[in-house]
């Protein structure tokens, strides 16, 4: 088969991934305008967790779900034990304040699970699928990959457009002062929402790891490459990330099949300075209001 | 900005104690044993990380740009010394550290006009996705750069009107030479127009311009001034290690480096020297006390970054003006407490 | 609807002060059950310095304000509204991204009651004709007086019995003007809302106001029934410049 065409499928399927994590960044920061740089530090420990529920009981999915759901914690109490302190001071204190976050967890992972790169079960085939004799470049994991990102937007979607859980949380993210006299509880909205936005993350981290195997800073490029994505989707839109990390996908996967896979992050980041240098308020978003 | 006034010749002075204090310190263990090559590895350590703590200290907390990406910026000086000695292997250090600071500031020029249009996460995404994205290429393209294993670099010999001195304490004597200049120029810089239109432009970008202040010309000043420091720090680096290799410039660098800063007190040169003395030596004190209490190996290599982050986290939130911070505030504290009447000291913040 | 009757909005020697300036020194007022208190003052009087402390906005530095038996002070905005206080700030404070329909929607989702919320989005539409026309637009494709009515209307939805009104007349046609003061004296007359009218349209308000009170640097300089503050004009000319 057509080499273009096997970077392409490759490329849309690893673009969901980044969109799962710039999914993560752009609930956070419609939450709190905080960009969270330990997201990815999150989607590695609870992976890690996954893992250890998986050797214990020896289902996939029972992993699967602890991740996500320890996700959700790790999110929630991210912003109510942390970042609520500084939510109302510089910016630049509560992006610190991620950082060290991150910091945090890359090191307490390694002491609980070691070091060394693990593998991690994929619940379908990772090997390319044969269909009556002809090969084609897409497993069954990527199918499953595809399908379940595209099933967490559809139920952000339907939870923002069409719940009063959802208008509670876009008036908070809006006007938080307004929102609060209209009665809306925004303090616990946005606890609330770090912890979906982990779980978006958590899903990242569970997608990754079967082809990038699993360490204590396996989801740094990804993270990279999901906050370009959420950047090129305007960072507030959760449509934009997922037609930024598609984009990311196939330019990584290009620039990864063309140039070697090396250059793949420093790709990443030209990709990242010429969309910030030409159009910073993303490519999705109408009026960039910009918070000084 | 009141006070200003009082405060320009103290931070000359204690970034001058500050320094003498940590070299004062170490000079004297020298004298016990002069051939600690641990304790003088740590001492050139330490040199490094004051200099590259000291760049961002001015660049995150006098002008307000955060960098994810020095620790890719010190691996440019590291390669362009291992790159510069590979030919010429007895080259004048003084001139390869020079060479590998201008390099890596023509690289700030690039990332710095890039930062300059960015604001807050925007430009921390950039710079992180240069400290993911920069080892990647000395792998690439592993002809020039050793892909993996890294280029080595020529240990530094005494010449040989110094030969009693041993490699390991020239190397640390060697390293005290940049810090010392670094930290003169910079103290006296942020003492400048230059200094004063950094902070200006932290405080309120929208005002400093109404002042006249070119913002984006005076942030990639910052910028590329900081990543010299960033730059010569790398050179030093790989004299140390006697390697520039991309495992050396990991993530974890750019944060520790922060983390350095934060502790220190951000914003504050001598803070950045505290910084990196503990960011040195907090891991070999708790690899001392782990050889009382027998921690699991896995623990006790990762201990001293989660304390890190952990001291990094509460002195965000509740020390956020760091050691020198709390020096500062005792200093003053004492200093009124002997005049009799005098009130609770304001405590300078900006 | 039930409605707890008598239940009176009091504040007492309220101070509020931003970085050691203050904006509001010792003022005290009543707004009994049913009636409507109109706050007069020209700009950086307090008022809405006044309007923000009792909605739970600004923490006083001293003072108290209670409603009923209920002690406000230090309680959160999003509980104040729960005990029936509704306040429209400056300029309507209407959420722009939001469609008409979904700024209604949200004063009323804490209430968690279906069938209440269809039966008060349908009274706002039967008071304010216009929003029913425009009900799925974006709000921020609304005029100056469709957005203040949009604002009342949102916050009726809460089922408030006491309203506080921040300059609803601010920037709006004479007209609208008339028409907005004329709803809120029906209000109080329908469904015996309590208002609380902070105003520099001094004229306006005393003309629908039971009780006035004149602020003046954070300090309350006369407090009167409505109608006798209205005939001492050099008193607002001495403070109003009007």
């Amino acid at each position: 088969m057509n080499y273009f065409l096997v970077l392409t499928l490759t490329g849309l399927a690893a673009g969901m991934i980044y969109a799962a994590l710039a999914l993560a960044l752009v609930l956070v920061w419609r939450a709190t305008r905080v960009v969270n740089f330990a997201q990815g530090a999150m989607a590695m420990a609870t992976t890690y967790i996954a893992l250890a529920v998986f050797q214990l009981t020896g289902n996939y999915w029972f992993g699967f779900v602890a991740a996500l759901a320890a996700g959700f914690v790790i999110g929630a109490v991210a912003e109510r034990g942390i970042v609520r302190w500084v939510e109302n001071g510089p910016p630049l204190n509560a992006v610190i304040l991620t950082l060290g976050l991150l910091l945090i967890l890359e090191a307490v992972v390694p002491m609980i699970w070691g070091a060394q790169i693990r593998s991690f079960p994929a619940p379908f085939s990772i090997a390319a699928m044969q269909v009556g004799g002809v090969f084609i470049p897409v497993s069954p994991f990527n199918i499953f990959t595809i399908g379940v990102v595209l099933l967490v937007m559809v139920a952000l979607l339907v939870l923002f457009r069409f719940t009063g859980l959802g208008l509670s949380m876009r008036a908070a993210a809006f006007a938080p002062e307004i929102a609060r006299l209209l009665g809306v509880r925004v303090g616990r909205l946005l606890t609330f929402g770090w912890g979906l936005a982990t779980v978006a993350g958590a899903l990242a981290g569970l997608l990754v790891a079967p082809t990038l195997l699993l360490y204590p800073n396996n989801m740094d490029a990804i993270l990279v490459y999901g906050f370009t994505a959420a950047v090129l989707g305007g960072l507030d839109s959760p449509i934009g990330a997922l037609v930024g990390g598609l984009a990311m996908g196939l330019a990584l996967s290009f620039i990864g099949g063309y140039l070697g896979p090396d250059l793949e992050t420093a790709g990443a980041l030209a990709i990242l300075i010429a969309i910030l240098m030409v159009r910073p308020q993303g490519l999705f978003v109408h009026a960039a209001e910009r918070r000084v | 900005m009141k006070g200003l006034g009082s405060v320009r010749p103290a931070l000359l002075r204690h970034s001058m104690v500050g320094l003498g204090f940590g070299l004062g310190a170490a000079l004297a263990v020298w004298a016990i044993d002069p051939y600690n090559p641990f304790l003088v590895y740590q001492l050139s350590s330490v040199c490094y990380f004051a200099i590259a703590a000291a760049g961002l200290t001015v660049l995150t907390g006098l002008n307000g740009q955060l960098s994810l990406g020095h620790g890719a910026l010190m691996g440019i000086g590291a390669y362009t010394t291992a790159v510069v000695l590979k030919g010429h292997t007895d080259l004048n250090p003084a001139l390869v550290m020079s060479a590998a600071t201008v390099v890596t500031s023509v690289a700030s020029i690039i990332v710095g006009a890039a930062a300059a249009r960015l604001r807050g996460p925007y430009l921390a995404g950039a710079t992180l996705g240069l400290a993911v994205g920069l080892p990647g290429v000395a792998v690439r393209f592993s002809n020039i750069f050793g892909g993996d294993a890294g280029t080595s670099v020529p240990a530094l010999t005494p010449p040989d009107a110094l030969s009693s001195v041993a490699p390991e304490v020239w190397l640390a004597w060697i390293g005290l030479v940049p810090t010392v200049v670094t930290f003169v120029v910079l103290a006296n810089l942020v003492r400048t127009r230059y200094g004063r239109d950094f902070r200006a432009i932290r405080e309120d970008e929208v005002a400093a311009a109404l002042y006249g202040i070119r913002v984006a010309r005076t942030q990639v000043v910052a910028f590329v001034l900081s990543g010299a420091c960033a730059g010569l720090a790398g050179s030093l680096l790989a004299y140390t290690s006697n390697l520039a290799a991309p495992g050396s410039f990991p993530l974890t660098l750019s944060l520790l480096l922060l983390a350095a800063i934060v502790i220190g007190g951000l914003g504050t040169l001598p803070g950045a020297v505290w910084g990196a003395l503990v960011v040195v030596f907090v891991p070999d004190w708790i690899g001392s006390v782990n050889d009382a209490v027998h921690l699991p190996s896995a623990v006790r290599d990762q201990l001293p970054l989660a304390l890190f982050g952990g001291v990094f986290v509460v002195a965000m939130l509740a020390f956020p003006h760091g050691i020198q911070g709390g020096l500062v505030r005792l200093w003053r504290l004492r200093a009124s407490r002997r005049k009799a009447g005098t009130s609770e000291p304001a405590i300078g913040t900006t | 609807m039930s409605r707890k009757k008598g239940r009176m909005l009091e504040v007492d020697g309220l101070s509020v002060s931003y970085g050691g300036v203050a904006a509001l020194d010792g003022v005290s007022l009543r707004i009994p059950d049913n009636s409507i208190t109109a706050v007069l003052g020209p700009n950086g009087a307090g008022k809405s310095t006044l309007i923000r402390a009792i909605a739970g906005l600004v923490r006083p530095r001293a003072g108290t304000v209670s409603y009923g038996r209920r002690l406000l002070t230090g309680m959160s905005p999003e509980a104040i509204v729960r005990l029936g206080i509704s306040m429209v700030p400056e300029g309507g404070g209407i959420i722009r991204e939001l469609t008409v329909d979904e700024n209604l929607r949200l004063a009323h989702l804490w209430r968690r009651d279906r069938a209440d919320l269809r039966k008060a989005l349908d009274e706002v539409m039967a008071l304010f004709p216009p929003l029913a026309a425009r009900r799925h637009l974006p709000a921020n494709s609304l005029s100056g007086g469709e957005r203040q009515m949009l604002a009342v209307g949102r916050a009726l939805m809460s089922r408030a019995e006491l309203l506080l009104l921040d300059e609803p007349s601010l920037g709006l046609a004479p007209r609208i003007v008339s028409l907005i003061m004329r709803t809120i004296h029906e209000l109080r007359g329908q469904r015996g809302l309590s208002v609380l009218l902070v105003e520099q349209n001094a004229r306006s308000a005393l003309a629908i106001a039971d009780e006035a009170l004149l602020l003046s640097s954070g300090r309350t300089v006369a407090s009167r029934r409505a109608g006798e503050l209205a005939h001492e004009e050099e008193l607002w000319h001495a403070y109003l410049g009007y």
